[in-house]
């Protein structure tokens, strides 16, 4: 079945990708309109379409953010409410925009590269990974082994990080703690193993950078650490209750919304661009329920699955082949929270156009589905399970300077 | 002449004058309102001491509605004003009564005219004519009642009732009729539509005065011989049960009118529970704790009728459109009004320093001495029924703070000096008097409490721990408060903090915008005010949201319209059934009586 | 059992301020001032490390480096500082970083320093992120509700006008700059503890 997954404009018309997770076949088809998608206004930043106001209702329009406390981000949700209960509500995405696609473009591809890992800092690999699978002429099985590890790391922390947020809106002040520390005891693997925290500049056109293979090792501490935590807070019946039933996504809301990622796979659909990525060999975890609870489960299966890969590669410095390769190319990879898309056009090894596609943009409106009719004391389980980003939302395309276009 | 008499007879002309010119009879009304309290308050007479209390109060509520009418009613037919002061006049006949047949003329003639009083807004007539019903339903309760009373002493004064077999029996209907008015459960589906429905300085009347009358009903009958246990047992167990339904009703509530009539229900639960732990405790000879709850009795009743009737007289000012609190607007109130309605539902709360706080403290505390009492039965159910009361406490502080917030907060910024202000501003002194020096009214409650127990109401004032003999109001052998030193203190610290303020750092002020976390500061719906306790009690709302929309109906009074609609389809059927509509039939069920009474005539002769 | 598990894993938070361990900085930074730099970081020649991106791709030698902030203006709130994050359009990294203060290998509250979800009980502004369209009103009503006296620290290299050509500065008076991308907890620390007034040497 296929799926939406972007939509940009380019020279006056739209460029729509559809990919079918069953086969990983992509379609990049220029169109004079937009999809008939419900997700579609979404994949172009409008959002204003998601929030209907029944006639007659009594629930007054309200406006959680860009810089409230609680999200922590530039970013706001406008929901509809009579008090207590969240009747509609949808994200307001644009207060990133920042342009730093612009910034990507007619530059040498290692510089581009730099930019790109700025544009989502937390899911960098990702962007990198999907950029790479793009542009490589000749990849090396060696070094997509090496970056591989480096994108499962990257899921590491991610995935801690959504743990711990999850245990901290439950006020599991004990075990919210020990998820932060995991979380930093591997941005401190990556400082030792790349030279920055968040691993960027660790990739190149045809090469992986590595500094120090050894502190890899430290991978089987933090895998026992999890295992133990893992096994101490799913015995929190009162954790695992606020969980329970929280912002229910059904399969149909699913495949209406053409969600991705964990959004997809704790509702039973097996969306995961792993499967059919060839360096992987990989089965997706799925969890049928739908809520806040089957996606954390899902993430637990995923972390061990990660650990499983780490171990299987023998992480070091790697050189290849450099060259990139012209013309119109499209890159996927799974992040953390679901596939991040990137479709470069490459000439003369500079990149002229790229757009860029979060997971954060659709599944934001996965998200808004599954908390309708849910209380306000559940937004931030509903919220944190998806372990989404405004930033990672509000990115779009990059526009060629030379040439005169219409749209950006 | 008797001067109360006269008066009575100024409020009957009043009403009359009202055909010719509201504004003069609004007037005549507050000033005989004005004299009444001034001669009770001075020069009493030979009026009975419980009549006295009960007519201070409601003298004090009828100038403030009087002056306040004045500048109200602009616009309603001249059947307002009439009927206005002709339910005082007949209140006042009441009061003076002093045998079953002049109270029920009185208790008749309130009736009928606030019911007329009532109908000059109520279009329809829906709320007007429950009114109607469930007032005469109390009337023939009492008569019941009063009847078996007369036949028993073979008098209809008060003076010659004694205790007889028929003493129990007699008192129960006739405290249930009082009860009735005072909108007991199940019988309170009246009062919300009622008060809600009727003019704002009718409804301060009717919710403040009207059921402070059946509250009188029910002390009279008291103070003439104690009833049964079983009597107590059950004002005790449904006034609990009416004053928090009252409360959680009010605080769901979203109209302007409705929240204060429920808030009525609820307070008049309380007192009904006071008035059943009142006789618990006389019948099992707990003399101290009898006094304790009396004295609660009617300090509450005080507190609740000034504050209730300054809060309706508000509440007309906020009643704009349909009356919900989204369409309060700004400029209905002055500053004065503003600080009334603050007053009236801080009072009302249980806030010090206002008498409501006093009065809430005194009610509680008393239903939680039941310990005293030797029965363990009475001994939970007492205690149970003061957890109810504290449990309504809380729940008023939700309605109350709707009022204030979406309410009184709102409609500020009126210029000018109308003559409303001057009713306001009469009964905002009094909360702040009252609540300040509560010893005053105490000594007003002495002479009923000595006819009751023995003792005196000023013996619960004393001294100890440094405050001043007379400010302290003891609970004897359990507890203390002193709201007149509460309040020196808070306004000392206040006062401290402001002129710590104004004089070291008061240079320097930079006023800025709210934060909300942008741009943006977006306001919660009224309904969201009482949203967290209607879907978590939706048990008890009926709540439905559907289509993005919140909405409850109260569940008794659905069950109400449910056997009325029963009741009138019987009806119907049983008239269609016995007269087929055919005028032959009609007319040999007509020969058929004629025949029948014809053939018993010829054969009794 | 929770106790028993905190127990074994003993105390991990930081030395800083005192000892700081390799762990806690990447070597990421340039020691010595570099000669090129392709995302626009030398003006007339000269190296303004607030802009450094961390990128390695200049030839200068790198390594890890504590003193990465320049604290213009001093406040006296030496033992309880309080601070408001705004972010105006970051990658999301900052926002981690700033995260992990609270976690317990940082535990920034032992030093008094602390969160506020408002400006109004703020002390620092620690802003992060290229002011956005959007988010530059909200960046100035924000400094705006901030009572006196008050601070702006800018945080990171986008908030320092490196990638978009915005600076912080051109909106809000600017006290202080932490440079990084993203500056790492121990960096941030040390610039919060400096702008609180106290002296690091």
């Amino acid at each position: 079945m296929k799926a939406l997954s972007a939509v940009f404009r380019r020279d006056g018309r739209y460029l729509t990708v559809w990919v079918d997770y069953e086969t990983g076949k992509a379609e990049v088809i220029p169109t004079d309109s937009l999809p008939d998608r419900k997700i579609a206004p979404a994949l172009i930043g409008e959002t204003a379409s998601y929030v209907r106001i029944p006639a007659g209702t009594n629930a007054v329009p309200l406006t959680y953010g860009p810089a409230a406390g609680g999200l922590g981000q530039a970013g706001a949700f406008e929901l509809l409410t009579y008090g207590e209960r969240i009747v509609a509500i949808r994200p307001v995405y644009g207060y990133k925009r920042r342009g730093i696609e612009e910034e990507m473009l007619n530059r040498p591809v290692g510089e581009s590269l730099v930019v790109l890992e700025r544009a989502a800092g937390n899911f960098a690999m990702a962007y990198t990974y999907a950029f790479l699978r793009a542009l490589e002429e000749n990849p090396d099985e060696e070094v997509w082994g090496v970056r591989q590890v480096l994108l499962e790391l990257e899921r590491l922390y991610n995935h801690f990080n959504v743990i711990h947020k999850l245990a901290g809106a439950a006020s599991q002040k004990v075990a919210t703690m020990h998820f932060h520390a995991l979380e930093e005891d591997v941005l401190r693997v990556f400082s030792r193993l790349v030279g920055h925290r968040y691993g960027f500049g660790a990739n190149g056109p045809g090469e992986v950078r590595i500094l120090d293979r050894n502190v890899i090792e430290r991978i089987n501490d933090i895998k026992r650490e999890f295992l133990g935590l893992q096994e101490e807070l799913l015995e929190s019946k009162i954790f695992i209750d606020r969980l329970h039933n929280t912002c229910r996504l059904t399969r149909e809301d699913v495949i209406e919304l053409d969600a991705v990622g964990i959004a997809a796979r704790g509702s039973g659909v097996p969306r995961d661009v792993r499967a059919f990525d060839r360096f992987y060999s990989y089965e997706p975890i799925t969890c049928r329920e739908g809520d806040a609870l089957a996606r954390m489960m899902v993430r637990m299966e995923e972390i061990e699955k990660s650990f499983e890969i780490i171990e299987s590669v023998d992480v070091r410095s790697v050189k290849s082949d450099p060259s990139v390769k012209d013309g119109l190319n499209l890159g996927l990879s799974e992040a953390a929270h679901g596939d991040v898309l990137t479709l470069v056009e490459a000439e003369g090894g500079k990149v002229r156009w790229i757009g860029l596609r979060g997971a954060s943009r659709i599944n934001y409106i996965a998200f808004a589905r599954g908390i309708t009719g849910n209380i306000f004391t559940d937004f931030p389980f509903g919220l944190e399970s998806f372990g989404l980003n405004f930033a990672d939302a509000d990115l779009w395309q990059g526009v060629r300077i030379d040439v005169d276009t219409q749209g950006a | 002449m008797n001067p109360y008499y006269l008066i009575t007879i100024g409020f009957v002309l009043s009403s009359l004058i009202a055909v010719g010119s509201r504004r003069a009879s609004y007037w005549l009304s507050a000033v005989l309102s004005a004299t009444l309290l001034g001669l009770l308050v001075v020069q009493p007479g030979s009026l009975d001491e419980t009549a006295r209390y009960f007519m201070l109060i409601s003298s004090t509520v009828w100038l403030a509605a009087s002056l306040f009418s004045v500048s109200y009613d602009d616009h309603y037919p001249r059947l307002l004003a009439g009927a206005f002061s002709m339910t005082i006049a007949g209140m006042m006949i009441i009061l003076l009564a002093k045998g079953a047949v002049s109270f029920l003329i009185g208790w008749e003639v309130m009736t009928v005219a606030s019911y007329l009083g009532i109908t000059a807004k109520d279009r329809e007539g829906k709320g007007a004519y429950k009114f109607l019903a469930f007032g005469e339903l109390s009337a023939l309760l009492i008569l019941a009642g009063f009847g078996l009373l007369s036949m028993g002493s073979g008098s209809t004064s008060f003076s010659a009732w004694k205790p007889s077999p028929v003493w129990n029996v007699a008192f129960f209907l006739a405290a249930l009729g009082f009860a009735v008015k005072m909108a007991v459960f199940p019988f309170h589906v009246w009062l919300p539509d009622a008060h809600g429905n009727a003019p704002a300085n009718l409804s301060a009347q009717l919710s403040a005065v009207l059921t402070l009358m059946g509250l009188y009903g029910i002390v009279k009958l008291l103070l003439i011989g104690r009833p049964a246990d079983w009597i107590g047992a059950f004002f005790l167990l449904f006034g609990g049960i009416t004053a928090v339904l009252g409360a959680a009703y009010a605080a769901g509530t979203e109209h302007v009118k409705r929240l204060p009539g429920y808030s009525t229900v609820e307070n008049d639960g309380i007192l009904l529970a006071l008035f059943g732990g009142t006789v618990v405790a006389l019948n099992h000879g707990v003399m101290d704790l009898a006094s304790f709850t009396f004295l609660s009795l009617l300090f509450f009743a005080f507190a609740h009728s000034v504050a209730k009737g300054l809060l309706f007289l508000i509440a007309g000012r906020l009643e704009n459109g349909t009356g919900r609190f989204p369409e309060v607007v700004r400029g209905r109130l002055t500053t004065v009004g503003v600080v009334a309605g603050y007053a009236s539902a801080l009072s009302l709360a249980g806030i010090p320093p206002f008498p409501g706080f006093l009065g809430e403290w005194l009610g509680i505390e008393s239903l939680l001495q039941s310990f005293k009492i030797p029965d363990p039965g009475f001994k939970v159910l007492m205690m149970l029924v003061g957890s109810l009361a504290a449990l309504t406490a809380g729940i008023a502080g939700v309605a109350m703070s709707k009022m204030v917030t979406y309410g009184a907060q709102r409609a500020g910024g009126k210029k000018g000096h109308p003559v409303e202000d001057a009713g306001y501003a009469f009964l905002t002194l009094v909360l702040f008097t009252v609540g300040i020096f509560p010893g005053l009214i105490f000594r007003l409650i002495n002479v009923p409490m000595t006819a009751l127990t023995g003792e005196k109401a000023t013996s619960f004032l004393g001294g100890a721990l440094g405050i001043r003999n007379g400010f302290l109001v003891v609970a004897k052998g359990f507890g203390g408060i002193s709201p007149t030193y509460l309040a020196a203190l808070v306004f000392l610290f206040a006062l401290a903090g402001y002129i710590t303020v104004r004089v070291f750092r008061g240079r320097n002020i930079r006023r800025v915008r709210a934060w909300s976390g942008g741009l943006s500061n977006p306001e919660y719906p009224p309904i969201a005010h009482s949203a967290i306790l209607l879907i978590t009690e939706s048990w008890l709302y009926g709540t439905k949201e559907e289509n993005g929309k919140l909405h409850w109906r109260e569940k008794v009074n659905q069950a109400y319209n449910w056997m009325s609609r029963g009741y009138l389809s019987f009806s119907e059927w049983f008239r269609h059934s016995l007269m087929k509509g055919s005028d032959s039939v009609y007319v040999a069920y007509i020969l058929l009586a004629v025949m029948v009474g014809l053939l018993y005539l010829l054969h009794a002769l | 059992m929770w106790i028993l598990r905190g127990l074994r894993k003993g105390v991990m938070t930081s030395g800083y301020p005192g000892k700081v361990s390799d762990d806690e900085l990447a070597p990421d930074f340039p020691l010595k001032e570099p000669e090129e730099c392709p995302f626009g970081a030398l003006k007339n020649g000269k190296f303004d490390i607030n802009r450094c991106l961390n990128c390695r791709l200049c030839n200068a030698p790198l390594g890890r480096k504590l003193d990465v902030d320049e604290i213009l203006n001093q406040m006296n709130f030496k033992n309880s500082l309080h601070v408001f994050f705004l972010d105006v359009g970051t990658c999301h990294a900052c926002n981690r970083e700033v995260a992990q203060l609270s976690s317990p290998y940082y535990d920034v509250q032992r030093l008094g320093i602390f969160f506020t979800p408002t400006p109004k009980h703020a002390d620092v502004l620690l802003v992060a992120g290229c002011p956005t369209d959007d988010m530059i009103p909200v960046l100035r009503e924000a400094y705006e509700l901030m009572p006196e006296p008050k601070r702006v620290l800018a945080l990171g290299a986008c908030a320092n006008g490196s990638l978009c050509g915005r600076d912080t500065g051109e909106f809000v008076p600017v006290d202080g700059y932490v440079a990084g991308c993203p500056p790492a907890p121990v960096q941030i620390i040390r610039a919060l503890l400096k702008i609180s007034g106290r002296d690091m040497e």
